[in-house]
């Protein structure tokens, strides 16, 4: 049975929560993420911030724009522990509205698994039926 | 007052509704990207397939990857003609669980907005707001 660690995404980007939140948004931008998770120095992983956190800042920016990532993200983040079940995470990813989860080992980010990483998978596995000649 | 077209990508890659679904997300991957309008011979939009229509295929794929674009897409597809407010866009990006629309000129697809483009659109007002204080 696939586990969550097979197809996560490692080295993933973080910040903490006093990161300017327009920082974080130059990082999504620079890096293609969607999403990234907010953490403490440890890594002990306290939110998310995702693109649809941030969206409000088109008009509230005069305001909010030096605010850091903490008035922004969500907590607590839905996460997965290494080791639980890829098809719980297919799961979550489908019948929620967020396109990635943080990945934890003993509630400290190791990873990231995002609904790319499925359909990566999913490319894979049709490409493996093609070369079995399977129909 | 700022309208769709004034924020949307033109080259928007999309795809016919009887598309086999193994070809449009290996496009999808080779892209970088998380959703595809779905349009007839003439460009109509008739739906959009998002990563999210299709994540179930990660342990389906046996059985349902013969199928077509037109089997998983989403529709109606929200969408906005080019003359929308981009103000009205943003709101449905921000409190809808999509991350793309389709932008359409009588019907057919003329570019797409993301929240990715409202994202680098924000970093934007941040040079414009620095160059006026520094001016």
């Amino acid at each position: 049975m696939l586990e969550v660690r097979d197809i996560m995404t490692e080295g993933v980007i973080c910040v903490s929560e006093d990161t300017p939140v327009i920082e974080a948004i130059r990082l999504m931008t620079a890096k293609k993420v969607t999403g990234i998770p907010v953490v403490e120095d440890d890594m002990t992983l306290i939110g998310i911030l995702s693109e649809q956190d941030v969206l409000r800042l088109l008009h509230t920016f005069p305001d909010e724009k030096d605010r850091t990532v903490s008035h922004f993200m969500t907590q607590p983040a839905i996460h997965f522990e290494e080791g639980e079940r890829l098809v719980d995470v297919c799961y979550c990813l489908k019948d929620n509205s967020i396109r990635r989860v943080p990945v934890t080992r003993h509630g400290k980010v190791i990873g990231v698994i995002s609904r790319s990483d499925f359909v990566k998978c999913i490319v894979r596995l049709a490409q493996e039926k093609c070369e079995t000649g399977t129909k | 007052m700022l309208q769709a077209r004034d924020m949307m990508t033109e080259e928007v890659i999309c795809v016919h509704k009887d598309a086999p679904i193994s070809e449009v997300i290996e496009m999808m991957v080779n892209n970088d990207i998380t959703g595809v309008p779905v349009v007839d011979e003439d460009r109509t939009l008739v739906g959009v397939l998002s990563e999210q229509d299709v994540l179930l295929l990660f342990h389906t794929y046996k059985e349902e990857g013969g199928r077509t674009a037109g089997e998983f897409m989403t529709q109606p597809a929200v969408h906005f003609e080019e003359d929308d407010l981009l103000l009205d866009v943003c709101f449905r990006l921000r409190d809808c669980p999509i991350r793309r629309v389709p932008v359409t000129s009588d019907g057919k697809v003329t570019g797409v907005i993301s929240r990715s483009d409202i994202l680098k659109w924000i970093l934007q007002l941040l040079k414009k707001t620095c160059c006026a204080s520094a001016g």
